[in-house]
């Protein structure tokens, strides 16, 4: 289901760090990985140099038990790497994170900001913490609506290849207009909650549900920061409303918010292909 | 509920109201000047404040009226209304305007003519265009729109919602359970506060204009006795009303009273200048829809800021602090009604009226101090109270008509005293639909004593700023208030109609 990904390298990565990212992809059953590389303008050689250093990531990646292959390319990045992604059939995009200042942010502009908001498939953003190296894949959030995004969000999270010992499936609600009308929507959620906790507990150690008030974004962030997870699963809507338009979406504002990774599937991916189905990963995993 | 519980806004409110009376009655300069100081305050720092507040509750019940949200009823859905329109429309203009549209109709034209701002030159044409605009602009639709945004929120979250019509009540998609704890109780308490202030003051200038206009027909002196006796026989009229309930007293006098004041405007019209007058209405709602905009959001900082800070700025807090009062009385009299119809009607109907009245009154005014030099604008500038009457005295049946406006006055007040002792009574005993007569007597009592006593010791003055100076911390409530009513209004849509649909259609 994850097993291949398009992975966008600037080269200028701390490659211990980035090494991290790799291994931790590992955890969701990634076995081949793309490297692309983007630049606007390339000479002969800057090009023979970025491919030695491509080339010398590669054989470390190897080492990882990975598959790899590398691309250059030219253009603007976030067009680009979608573009090569869909190219090299990647069944998602994998970023690593590096948070902007607010004021170059909003100057300049982000590039992972614009793959995440371009991007029709599944983006990986990790979060290379400062001193405690992420490898790991301890605990999981999944912030549902329980709408159009679990269908196409919890094959994967149901997926044996997917693997954590903790799963949190937080549900962020609007307090109703009446307490009545309150307690009922309350326990809705509850019972929604429970439903896909059931579904996805063959996959987990443990799965625990959250049912909270607020601001989706903060309640999400504030969630993840308590349980300490190691990252959040969220889906992204194709039809964003007015405000998501201005302030951008809660899938794009995550992981400038978050402490963690962050995994955003959006809608219009579809559901996974036919033999990554949970039953088929369960079949594997017995006659494995 | 506990019963200490559901008394505590009832204890709570009533001591710091006996406690600012009694201020008000041993030390009345105290309270004067305090009351100065914080009221000259608040107009100049936040004065601006009430100006965009009013302005955005006239685009949020605009947006309200004309949205998805229109067609949502204020009670089940397939509730009736209560009221009759013509009954509706009365109630609406009784308790919103009718007392202080008499009381203004002609001394406010005239008020502006006299004193216009700096840059406009005192009694010139320009100045009796300009009386008229912003005597429209005051008594206009921002009125009616920051009392909509009050009583629609109530109307929404009691008949809609099933929730007690408490002020308190509309915060719960914000608060939640919380509205049960010290921050809906200060809510709730605010709400009696700017209640009872702003009854007292209105009740204590309504006996004075009385007195004054029998004092112009009738063989006595007009004084503190008069106005005395006044009072009781206005409060034991109110207080009869109160005891039969919302349905048969308050409905009775106010289509009587719509009836009465239409009467005296026709009368007014047809022996008046009826061509000035039509000149006059029509020019100056030309003149107000045209600037309403710039009217709505000017301050005029380079330029007779000081004349806005102390008019419209004065108005419109004034009318926020009128509005929990007639806020809950509105919703409680729209049970069964659209959004869409609801917002339109108090927008248009009692609006329209107003523009008519002040045509009528301050048009024939304007016809006698140009025409025939009747110097009305002088004797507003003496006696604000005595304006109304002075205009009678050059028109035929003049005791008859001062009679009759007396007795409108008189009946707006019961109406209006009525409402209020009915709101207070809801407001302090948990929102009940039907509140114990003991305190509906209590909040009579106490709002005719201590107008008798404010007019007595002079304190009505500083009562009416401090009822003023609660309008600040109620324009916060109100604008939070357009976010409840949103999110509320959104929620239902999204996910209660959706769902209904869904089983309309066997999903």
């Amino acid at each position: 289901m994850l097993q291949r990904a398009a992975v966008k390298v600037s080269l200028t990565e701390p490659k211990k760090k980035f090494l991290d990212m790799l291994a931790f992809m590992r955890n969701f059953g990634t076995n081949e990985v793309h490297l692309v590389h983007v630049r606007t303008k390339t000479n002969y050689r800057e090009r023979e140099k970025a491919e030695t250093a491509l080339e010398e990531l590669g054989t470390e990646i190897n080492q990882l038990g990975m598959a790899v292959d590398f691309s250059i390319r030219n253009g603007y990045a976030p067009g680009v790497m979608t573009e090569v992604a869909g190219t090299v059939q990647a069944d998602y995009l994998a970023l690593y994170w590096k948070p902007k200042a607010l004021l170059r942010h909003a100057l300049l502009g982000s590039i992972d900001s614009d793959i995440l908001r371009m991007s029709n498939m599944p983006v990986f953003m990790y979060n290379p913490k400062l001193f405690r190296p992420v490898v790991e894949l301890e605990s999981v959030l999944y912030a549902t609506d329980f709408q159009f995004t679990d269908a196409v969000v919890m094959p994967y999270l149901k997926s044996s290849r997917f693997k954590a010992r903790t799963l949190y499936l937080l549900h962020v609600g609007e307090r109703a207009p009446d307490p009545d009308t309150e307690a009922r929507r309350r326990e809705r959620a509850l019972t929604n909650l429970e439903r896909l906790a059931e579904e996805c507990a063959h996959a987990y150690d443990q799965v625990e549900v959250i049912e909270t008030l607020g601001l989706v974004r903060n309640e999400i962030v504030r969630q993840a920061k308590a349980k300490k997870v190691d990252l959040i699963v969220a889906g992204k809507s194709d039809k964003p409303n007015t405000m998501s338009r201005l302030v951008g979406s809660t899938a794009e504002v995550l992981p400038h918010r978050a402490h963690c990774s962050v995994f955003i599937i959006p809608n219009v991916c579809g559901l996974p292909r036919h033999e990554d189905t949970p039953d088929q990963a369960k079949g594997e995993a017995d006659h494995a | 509920m506990p019963k200490i519980k559901q008394n505590i806004v009832f204890l709570a409110s009533f001591s710091i109201v006996l406690v600012l009376i009694a201020v008000g009655a041993f030390l009345p300069e105290k309270l004067d000047a305090w009351s100065a100081r914080l009221h000259a305050a608040i107009i100049r720092d936040f004065g601006w404040t009430y100006l965009l507040s009013a302005f955005l509750f006239l685009v949020f019940s605009l947006y309200m009226a004309f949205s998805k949200f229109g067609r949502i009823k204020l009670g089940n859905d397939h509730e009736k209304p209560r009221f009759s329109y013509f009954a509706w429309f009365s109630m609406l203009f009784a308790a919103g305007m009718g007392i202080g549209l008499i009381f203004w109709g002609v001394a406010e034209p005239m008020s502006h003519y006299l004193n216009p701002p700096a840059y406009i030159e005192k009694s010139s044409p320009e100045a009796a265009r300009f009386a008229m605009r912003y005597s429209f602009f005051h008594w206009g639709v921002h009125p009616w729109a920051i009392y909509i945004v009050m009583s629609l929120s109530i109307a929404y979250f009691s008949f809609r919602r099933g929730m007690p019509p408490l002020i308190s009540s509309c915060f719960f998609p914000l608060l939640g359970e919380r509205i049960h704890g010290p921050i809906g109780y200060f809510i709730d308490i605010l709400a009696v506060f700017a209640t009872v202030f702003g009854i007292v003051t209105s009740l204590g200038l309504g006996a004075l204009q009385i007195n004054s206009g029998l004092a112009s027909i009738l063989p006595f002196e007009a004084g503190f006795t008069s106005t005395l006796v006044i009072i009781a026989v206005v409060t034991v009229l109110f207080m009869i009303s109160s005891m039969t309930g919302l349905d048969r007293g308050i409905k009775l006098l106010s289509t009587a009273n719509v009836m009465l004041a239409i009467t005296i405007l026709l009368f007014m019209f047809l022996v008046g200048p009826s061509t000035t007058i039509m000149n006059v209405l029509l020019n100056t709602f030309a003149d107000y829809t045209a600037s309403l905009f710039t009217m709505s959001l000017s301050t005029n900082p380079f330029r007779g800021l000081e004349w806005t800070q102390n008019w419209t700025l004065f108005y419109w807090a004034w009318w926020i602090s009128w509005s929990p009062f007639v806020g809950l009385f509105v919703a409680s009299i729209s049970r069964g009604r659209t959004i869409r119809e609801f917002v339109t009607g108090c927008l248009l109907v009692p609006t329209l009226l107003t523009f008519v009245w002040f045509s009528v009154f301050g048009g024939s005014a304007f016809h006698l101090e140009l025409q025939q030099g009747a110097h009305i604008a002088a004797t507003v500038a003496e006696d604000v109270s005595t304006g109304l009457f002075k205009l009678y005295s050059f028109y035929p049946l003049s005791s008859v008509l001062t009679l009759l406006t007396v007795l409108l006055l008189v009946v707006f007040f019961v109406t209006s005293a009525d409402s209020a002792t009915f709101v207070l009574g809801m407001m302090t005993s948990g929102g009940q639909q039907d509140p114990p007569a003991a305190k509906k007597i209590i909040w009579g009592l106490t709002v005719s004593v201590t107008a008798a006593i404010l007019l007595f010791t002079g304190g009505l003055e500083g009562l009416q700023r401090m009822a003023i100076a609660a309008a600040l911390p109620f324009t916060g409530i109100m604008l939070l208030l357009c976010l409840c009513l949103l999110r509320g209004v959104r929620y239902e849509l999204r996910h209660e109609q959706d769902n209904d649909a869904r089983r309309d259609i066997g999903e």
